[in-house]
């Protein structure tokens, strides 16, 4: 049985850089990682920008030939998941690869998904252009889908992969749950290790959003900014989280990876380099009733109530709202109610105007941002913040850069079911 | 850790008493598919859930629109679980104490549905146009959200107040007993002191069903239905495709007793694995499986000859079944045990998803009852290497303390749950 969990590997895929190295670049140079869509034919398109990951050819992959049974989910996860076994020095550890396990966090296999399958059965579908002959396309068109086609809609994919690629045997599950899937998966993997199952996990959580149909259902729910007229550079200040001019957020694809470990295994095989930060304590709640925004305050609550006196400091936290209205006018609300519980010197922040929605991986992403601006010292700024909507103005967000002593960092994700997560951590 | 709640939604029947009694009584539930025409399909037969009304309080008024049919299961099967349990009162408000744990896979996306989404675009053009065509969002967003995995939890947390946590697993067949194992470890590390937990899928419906056409894992024996689901008989040719839901209270014991609960049966121990081998392959020296099962052993603080009886994986497919008895042989046989094994897949088929916890049910069940119901059409069983394997092939009474019960993934999860007799 081990207390303490440490982040010792970091693998990430995003708009901003196809490594960690890259994306952290992209972060403190202040670019944004939004581009013209490739992974599908935008001509004749509204929507023709997004968070969209280039060129994920040369991503290192341990075995080219799988790519033909990757979705795009699966391909960003198992990139950032060699990545992080590589940042952690852990690709050449073959021994006990029954306590070593994986926990993803994933997004939904998607409706468009399935449209392959149909493509191959218009003769099946009626006069009236809504009905459909489920026998003749049995008989008919069956044989024509491809049998990976399957295989790709896995919904543990990544798992799969990821496990088989790696060799990792032990404690392992792939949860769904929306934007607090990455968090989630955190906590299962820091609990086996705690539990002593574990010497380390691979915990990841990626998000594919760039298909059509998602772009449309996203587009009709009021989520995108306009983009009409718009050349690609002018995105720079397009996604405006807690800013009174916000209209809205890019869509983004990406995947980020950890490997925790145990501070005894991570002692015992003597790693090379620094871990990163130790986990410091994870909550769950839901909110079901009337009072939809005290998922953050009971997860502060329960925080606090299992931290031992004194060991709750926080310095900085990370949101993880896009600059779309409702998402940020329900953060700032659930903000407001815990910033009682925040030490007056706490900063608040959000860099979703450079990296867009990363729905499932935005939690584990603001800690990899957390983890960057501690090493720095540095607390970056709200991005693109340059007025304060009215549900935002007391919040205690930084518009400036501001110094950094070593503190505590937290984010927290909330999904539209109400199920927040809440994580914190702490420099070593 | 205990269960006081039991729910079943099974093609046997709706509710557990109903499922018990034809699972006793050997009934398969194999017959033609009848919620689409699949007359001519290359598969045309599965184990379908009977049509039922579900139970006026079993949902919220303004979650019924929004059900597909494996969560109309499911609710069903957890309004009979919290109502066993005698938890479904007016007083039970929301609560930061019950929490929520499922396995759900990706829903019944209808081709008519996809079709609906199409609606209005011609085939023939382009890509582009297509891509213009489906992001203008104008239809679609309800199957997406009644579809969504996540979805199922947030309507049970949503029923029953349940504001501790509520986790969703998507690792295809062993994902309803991971659920069910996460549960009880919720409540071990005081996440929650009740938690509602199972899971619910249909492989019937056209979309799975034609990817699991694709993949040749289905039985093809059209012209006997009943007879086409046989786990570990040497004639077996593939699954049967099933549906349904299973529902179990788990609450921490002394949190039972004070509030006189019934107590059907201890968890005693969870364990899982990964194979990491090919993804739709089971390496076929058993070692996921034995490290599955020598994980709940050992999280029960049991040795193998405490175990009396083995709800298998049991899929019918002619390498799970053979790996699985070679797995079960070297865990028990070798070690001495002998413990009687049966597949409840045999009369129920595959649910995938929710197949966990409803074998789960049923092995809490053969508990209370003390007896094994039997593995259909076992004509040749397989045999052991060194050993005769002891299936049920009838209904059979016997003292049991201990039993355990199998789920291996498509994918490569392997997870098993034991579980033991109440004292109470």
């Amino acid at each position: 049985m081990t207390d303490s969990v440490l982040i010792s590997g970091v693998g990430v895929v995003s708009p901003l850089g196809r490594s960690m190295a890259e994306h952290l670049q992209g972060l403190w140079s202040k670019q944004h990682g939004f581009r013209r869509i490739t992974t599908y034919d935008t001509t004749a398109a509204e929507i023709v920008y997004a968070g969209e990951v280039q060129d994920l050819t040369h991503i290192a992959l341990p075995n080219r030939k799988l790519q033909k049974l990757l979705n795009r989910k699966d391909l960003l996860g198992i990139a950032a998941a060699h990545a992080a076994l590589l940042d952690a020095d852990m690709q050449s550890d073959g021994r006990n690869p029954d306590r070593h396990g994986v926990f993803i966090g994933s997004c939904s296999t998607q409706i468009g998904d399935f449209i392959p399958y149909f493509e191959t059965a218009p003769a099946c579908i009626g006069a009236d252009g809504l009905s459909f002959d489920s026998n003749r396309f049995g008989r008919d068109c069956l044989n024509d889908i491809n049998p990976l086609a399957a295989v790709k809609v896995l919904l543990n994919g990544c798992l799969a992969h990821v496990s088989q690629q790696f060799n990792i045997q032990g404690a392992n599950t792939s949860v769904m749950d929306g934007e607090v899937s990455g968090l989630k998966a955190l906590r299962m993997a820091s609990n086996a290790i705690k539990r002593g199952e574990l010497d380390w996990a691979l915990v990841g959580a990626m998000t594919a959003p760039l298909d059509p149909f998602q772009m449309g259902q996203a587009k009709a729910k009021g989520l995108l900014a306009p983009q009409k007229g718009l050349a690609c550079e002018e995105l720079q200040d397009a996604v405006r989280p807690f800013d009174t001019a916000a209209i809205g957020t890019l869509l983004s694809e990406g995947a980020v990876f950890f490997v925790l470990e145990s501070e005894l295994s991570y002692q015992r095989r003597k790693a090379p380099k620094p871990a990163y930060a130790r986990l410091l304590g994870m909550t769950e709640s839901v909110c079901t009733g009337a009072d939809k925004d005290a998922g953050m305050l009971k997860c502060l609550q329960k925080m606090r109530s299992h931290l031992s006196a004194g060991k709750y400091a926080p310095g900085l936290f990370i949101t993880n709202n896009v600059g779309e209205s409702n998402g940020d006018n329900f953060t700032a609300y659930q903000l407001m109610r815990v910033l009682a519980h925040f030490p007056a010197q706490i900063a608040v922040t959000n860099l979703s105007g450079q990296s867009g929605y990363l729905a499932e991986a935005s939690g584990l992403l603001s800690l990899v941002h957390g983890m960057s601006m501690l090493d720095k010292r540095i607390a970056l700024p709200v991005t693109n913040l340059r007025e304060s909507s009215a549900s935002a103005a007391s919040l205690p967000l930084l518009k400036e850069p501001r110094d950094l002593a070593a503190c505590q960092v937290l984010t927290a994700n909330t999904n539209i079911f109400g199920q927040t997560a809440l994580c914190a951590i702490e420099p070593l | 850790m205990v269960i006081t709640g039991i729910g079943l939604v099974t093609p046997l029947g709706v509710g557990r008493q109903t499922t018990w009694a034809a699972l006793c009584a050997g009934k398969s539930a194999a017959g033609p598919i009848k919620q689409f025409d699949a007359r001519n399909w290359p598969v045309n037969f599965a184990c379908e859930v009977p049509p039922f009304l579900l139970s006026p309080n079993a949902a919220l008024k303004h979650q019924v629109p929004s059900l597909n049919r494996p969560n109309t299961f499911a609710l069903e099967a957890a309004f009979e679980a919290m109502t066993d349990a005698n938890l479904s009162g007016d007083d039970t408000g929301a609560s930061d104490r019950l929490g929520i744990s499922v396995g759900t896979g990706i829903g019944t996306i209808r081709p008519q549905d996809i079709v609906r989404i199409l609606s209005g675009h011609d085939m023939n053009d382009g890509a582009d146009k297509l891509a213009a065509f489906l992001e203008q969002g104008t239809s679609g967003s309800d199957l997406a959200a009644m579809n969504h995995p996540a979805l199922l939890a947030a309507l049970l947390a949503e029923r029953w107040g349940a504001d501790a946590y509520a986790s969703t697993f998507t690792t295809a067949c062993a994902a309803s007993s991971q659920a069910v194992g996460y549960g009880m470890r919720a409540i071990v590390q005081d996440d929650a002191d009740i938690v509602l937990s199972g899971g619910a899928d249909s492989l019937a419906g056209e979309l799975l069903l034609a990817g699991f056409c694709l993949l040749g894992v289905l039985s093809q024996r059209k012209n006997s239905p009943e007879t086409a689901s046989r786990p570990f008989d040497k004639k077996r040719d593939g699954l049967v495709a099933g549906e349904g839901a299973a529902m179990l209270v788990l609450e921490e014991r002394e949190h039972a007793l004070k509030r006189g609960a019934h107590i059907y049966a201890e968890i005693k121990g969870y364990g899982e694995s990964e194979n990491a081998y090919r993804i739709t392959d089971l390496p076929e020296d058993g070692k996921g499986a034995i490290r599955s099962m020598s994980a709940a052993l050992a999280d029960a603080g049991l040795t193998p000859a405490d175990i009396e009886h083995i709800n298998a994986h049991g899929t019918s497919t002619e390498q799970n079944d053979r790996v699985e008895a070679l797995a079960i042989e070297q865990v028990f046989y070798e070690s001495g045990s002998a413990p009687v094994i049966t597949a409840s897949k045999s009369q129920i088929g595959h649910f995938v998803a929710a197949a966990g916890a409803v074998e789960a049910a049923i092995a809490v069940l053969s508990l209370v009852h003390q007896c094994v119901p039997p593995t259909l059409n076992l004509e040749e069983p397989l045999t052991g290497k060194t050993h005769t394997l002891r299936f049920a092939t009838t209904c059979t009474k016997q003292p049991m303390r201990y039993v355990l019960s199998n789920s291996f993934g498509f994918g490569g999860t392997n997870a098993s749950l034991i579980f033991g007799a109440s004292h109470d």
